[in-house]
């Protein structure tokens, strides 16, 4: 798969899934199958898809402590320990895995390789914008979500009321900017951009990176689009967003066709959600190189599975090389006279069990 | 192997409750860090020694050492041996040099012939993924004039040498606990004319 | 042999860019210099490993057994119920590139496969295949491919020229360990008999010496002594190292490669000088040729062929020490 096949088929996807939403928004006999079941359907896929991959992994058990320590260990008291980095203590994995979560805590560490060949030499420069804009990215889309509460609670509780006057700080037009939608799509954008442009970036994307990048894209831009130009029918949207969250679903009538396109652009992502690498989302909190202590040798991790092994014993070893250890001088369990009956050891199970 | 004892073998074959619990003998230093799986890292070991003062160590017999040091990968990535190592090594020369900091301690780069890749048919592949780690000794060669790359790895001290022959000439290898045996001074010892290599040791070179 | 290897000033020349064709339509073509040679027979069959056989790399027949696809594919869902990390590994990607650039294989051969997200790729386009409906159904699209011969030999070749060294895993945004997907890897390829020989001898030594350079009883003592000799015509001093001592307060284990080459065995004379220092401190420590290896080559194989040659490491110092200290290896 090259990169213009991976663009076109995800571009195709993007198209199709904009054109189902338009036809649904345009003929209002489906206005109810776009506008109530269709997201009840999507919402479920999520929260049932989410779940269920959740517990496919939480099956597995984690046999052995693999923590990647990224510091230095507890060990003598006067050496000071890492204690974000190299976690002993379940306090301090909380601490970790909250700088992972909320700050990108690996991805702040990346460098970018250079190669001079003139005179061999390599750099490895710290390199921030992929962090930078990945957190642009991720809190943009987390406050679009949290204002889009708005639209399904009732009263409109004040923590979404106080997020949209931070976010429309700038008081720039009517109705006033808001900051994130723009971030959202910049950022999608830079996302986008180096994937394209970085070499190596191109060559490792797949058609299932670009569909997720395309899609969110395509929402933030139709959500600016029926913000500032298109102006839809607020009061309208509202009543069947409420009605949605009520459990009491109205569809009413002349609420623009971009809305629909919008509400089924989200319906796709949600359901596509669980079956994508979007699921790094609850992934993060789970992976076992993040989430273990480095305590190990202090305190024992319990394998489930954990089964017995042929091993070779000390008899067996002393059996073999008996004659050849006495000569060296080393000391033996038996004399060479009765070792005739140790034979019968040859293949003890694992006697450390 | 550290990997495999720090987080392997006491899931595998521990618990180990037949055995006591680690002190060192000698200071009385309980290891709590390893109190499970009574492993002790011989860094953690010597380190605890020196700390309490019961080395008698001469570290300018390893002044024709200029020393840097190479952090095993699973050590520090799946351990976190950091600072003992490096305490030993300060300990016990005069002349010790960081590489950069984006190739050592939990960034370190490998050696190149991890994971049973030491073969002799793969030389190739060795020194093209030893490349980044012989970078970084060549900055540090040409910038202090470091002479030997220190590690703690008993595959590092197969595989580096002829890496540093092929990247960096000029540039020998050596475990830590070498340095610890030339500058420990023993009861009863001759006076030394040369280290454990049988090199002159500063300003014996003229005696040879 | 080293004269095959190109010298430095070639060597440097290294292209990072990536070719035209995608990855999965590039070809993987052996080359001489990358890859180890293929298991002893002898030694596979030693310790039991499946297929012992004699093979070569470059054939293009591995003789594999029959049903090679199951068992690579019973084995892989077997292990995806047994470790969460390989389940989370394989799913959660974003291919966000940051780990590209961290290998140092990759750094020093620009081979676009060697970046640890290719790498991880490499498995998980099979994964994708036979666990998720989408890979199923649009295979390629989505990255998912079948598993054929091509695949396992390349699997092989770049499953083999990984370290687990874990650098990548530090630099992830979720800590994905793409050694650790090697070292599942290896242990898929070790169902068919695939590992190479610098692993399955030191194997197959290990678990019949204690050692993985085979160095028997006799001759492990006679080293050290030679080691103390030469000790003695630097110091003047004389080491006494006790071995297999029962009742030792500590027993000492080191890889057998610091008594068998330069520049290790120097290192292994500095055990021998300090610990004999401290004998007239109190010290109580003895060596073991039984449990005669610091280091694993099992984990290189298969999680239970570390555990076997794991465990006369407990054993011996049930006779022996209380506890252990330990010079060692790196990974294993
Ligand atoms: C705790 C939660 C999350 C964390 C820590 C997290 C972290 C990250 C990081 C570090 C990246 C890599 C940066 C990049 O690829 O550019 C990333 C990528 C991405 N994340 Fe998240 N994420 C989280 C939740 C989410 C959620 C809820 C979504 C929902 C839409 C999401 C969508 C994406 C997408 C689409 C990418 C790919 C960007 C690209 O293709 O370049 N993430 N995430
Ligand atoms: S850093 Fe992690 S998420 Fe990003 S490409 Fe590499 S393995 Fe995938
Ligand atoms: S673990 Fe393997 S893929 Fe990752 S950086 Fe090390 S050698 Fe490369």
């Amino acid at each position: 798969m090259n990169v213009w096949m991976s663009l076109i088929v995800s571009l195709i996807a993007i198209g199709a899934v904009v054109v189902v939403g338009a036809i649904g928004g345009l003929v209002p006999a489906l206005h109810p199958v776009f506008g109530v079941v269709i997201p009840y359907a999507a919402l479920a896929v999520f929260i049932l898809g989410f779940i269920w991959r959740v517990l496919r992994w939480a099956k597995s058990p984690v046999p052995f402590p693999i923590a990647t320590t990224a510091g230095q260990q507890k060990s003598l008291p006067w050496i000071k320990q890492d204690k974000l980095e190299n976690p002993s203590t379940r306090w301090q994995v909380v601490d970790r895995m909250i700088l992972e979560i909320v700050l990108f805590r690996s991805l702040f560490r990346n460098t970018r390789m250079e190669l001079y060949k003139e005179n061999g030499k390599l750099t490895y420069g710290w390199q921030l914008w992929l962090w930078a804009f990945a957190l642009a990215f991720h809190y943009s889309f987390l406050v679009v979500v949290l204002r889009h509460l708005r639209f399904f609670l009732d009263p409109i509780p004040l923590p979404v009321t106080l997020l949209e006057s931070v976010d429309g700080f700038l008081q720039v037009g009517l109705p006033s900017v808001m900051i994130s939608g723009f971030v959202l799509l910049g950022a999608v954008g830079y996302l986008l951009v180096r994937r394209l442009y970085v070499p190596f970036m191109r060559y490792i994307s797949l058609p299932s990176d670009y569909f997720p990048l395309f899609l969110i894209a395509s929402i933030a831009a139709t959500g600016i689009l029926m913000r500032y130009v298109v102006r839809v029918d607020v009061v309208g949207v509202r009543e069947l967003t409420l009605g949605i969250a009520t459990l009491n679903p109205v569809v009413p009538d002349g609420i623009n066709f971009l809305f629909y396109i919008h509400l089924f652009l989200v319906c796709v992502l949600l359901a596509y959600f669980p079956f994508s690498k979007l699921m790094h989302l609850g992934g993060i909190f789970m992976s076992p190189t993040r989430n273990l202590r480095g305590n190990s040798r202090e305190f024992r991790h319990v394998n489930p599975w954990n089964y017995p092994v042929k091993t070779h014993t000390y008899d067996e070893y002393e059996e073999e090389f008996r004659d050849r250890m006495i000569e060296a001088g080393l000391p033996v369990e038996k004399q060479p006279a009765e070792s005739g009956s140790a034979t019968d050891t040859e293949s003890a199970e694992d006697s450390a069990e | 192997m550290w990997r495999v004892i720090h987080q392997y073998m006491d899931t595998m074959n521990g618990p180990t409750d037949f055995m006591e619990d680690p002190v060192n003998p000698i200071t009385g230093t309980r290891f709590e860090n390893a109190k499970s799986t009574k492993m002790v890292h011989i860094t953690e070991f010597t380190a605890d020694l020196i700390r309490h003062n019961k080395l008698k160590l001469d570290k300018s017999r390893n002044d024709n050492l200029v020393v840097t040091f190479h952090d095993s990968c699973n050590p520090s990535r799946g351990m976190g041996l950091l600072d003992e190592p490096r305490y030993v090594i300060q300990n016990t020369c005069n002349h010790f040099y960081e590489m950069p900091p984006n190739t050592i301690r939990e960034q370190t780069f490998c050696c190149g012939s991890g994971s049973g890749l030491n073969a002799g048919e793969n030389l190739e592949l060795r020194f093209r993924g030893g490349l980044p780690r012989a970078n970084a000794v060549r900055h540090v060669h040409e910038k202090h004039g470091v002479n030997m790359l220190a590690c703690v790895c008993a595959i590092d001290r197969a595989a580096l040498p002829p890496l540093m022959e092929y990247w960096v000439p000029g540039v020998d290898v050596t475990g830590v606990h070498e340095l610890v045996g030339n500058a420990l001074v023993l009861d009863g010892e001759k006076e030394r004319k040369t280290d454990l290599r049988g090199e002159p040791l500063p300003g014996m070179e003229e005696e040879e | 042999m080293a004269d095959e290897v190109p010298n430095p000033q070639e060597m440097i020349n290294i292209d990072h860019r990536p070719p035209a064709t995608g990855w999965m339509d590039t070809p993987t073509v052996l080359r001489k210099g990358i890859y180890c040679y293929a298991g002893n027979p002898k030694s596979l069959e030693y310790v039991g490993l499946p297929n012992p056989r004699q093979w070569h790399p470059e054939d293009d027949d591995w003789k594999l057994p029959e049903n090679w696809v199951e068992i690579v594919l019973d084995g892989l869902r077997d292990r995806l119920d047994r470790f969460r990390s390989l389940k989370i590994f394989m799913d959660i990607c974003v291919r966000c590139g940051a780990c590209a650039d961290k290998c140092h294989y990759f750094i020093g051969s620009g081979d676009p496969k060697n970046m640890p997200v290719l790498r991880a790729e490499l498995l998980r386009s099979v994964y994708r295949k036979d666990y998720s409906l989408a890979g199923k159904i649009l295979g390629k699209t989505v990255g998912a491919r079948k598993l054929t011969y091509q695949v396992l030999k390349e699997w092989w070749y770049y499953f083999f020229q990984c370290s687990e060294c874990r650098r990548c895993s530090v630099f992830c945004p979720y800590g994905i360990d793409t050694a650790e997907i090697t070292i599942l890897a290896r242990e898929l390829m070790n169902l068919l008999g695939l590992n190479i020989d610098w692993i399955a001898t030191p194997v197959a030594n290990c678990y019949r010496t204690g050692n993985h350079l085979g160095i028997q009883p006799h001759a492990y003592v006679d080293m050290l002594d030679f080691f103390c000799d030469e000790i003695e015509d630097v110091t003047g001093v004389r080491p006494k190292p006790t071995f297999n001592r029962k009742g030792a307060e500590i027993l000492f284990i080191t890889p057998s490669g610091d008594v068998f080459a330069d520049p290790g065995t120097y290192t292994a004379m500095g055990y021998l000088i300090l610990f004999h220092y401290l004998e007239q401190m109190g010290l109580d420590i003895t060596w073991s040729t039984y449990a005669s290896e610091g280091g694993n080559f099992g984990f290189f194989t298969s999680h239970e062929m570390m555990k076997r040659l794991n465990a006369p490491r407990p054993s011996a110092w049930g006779s022996s020490g209380s506890w252990a200290a330990n010079a060692a290896t790196c990974g294993g």
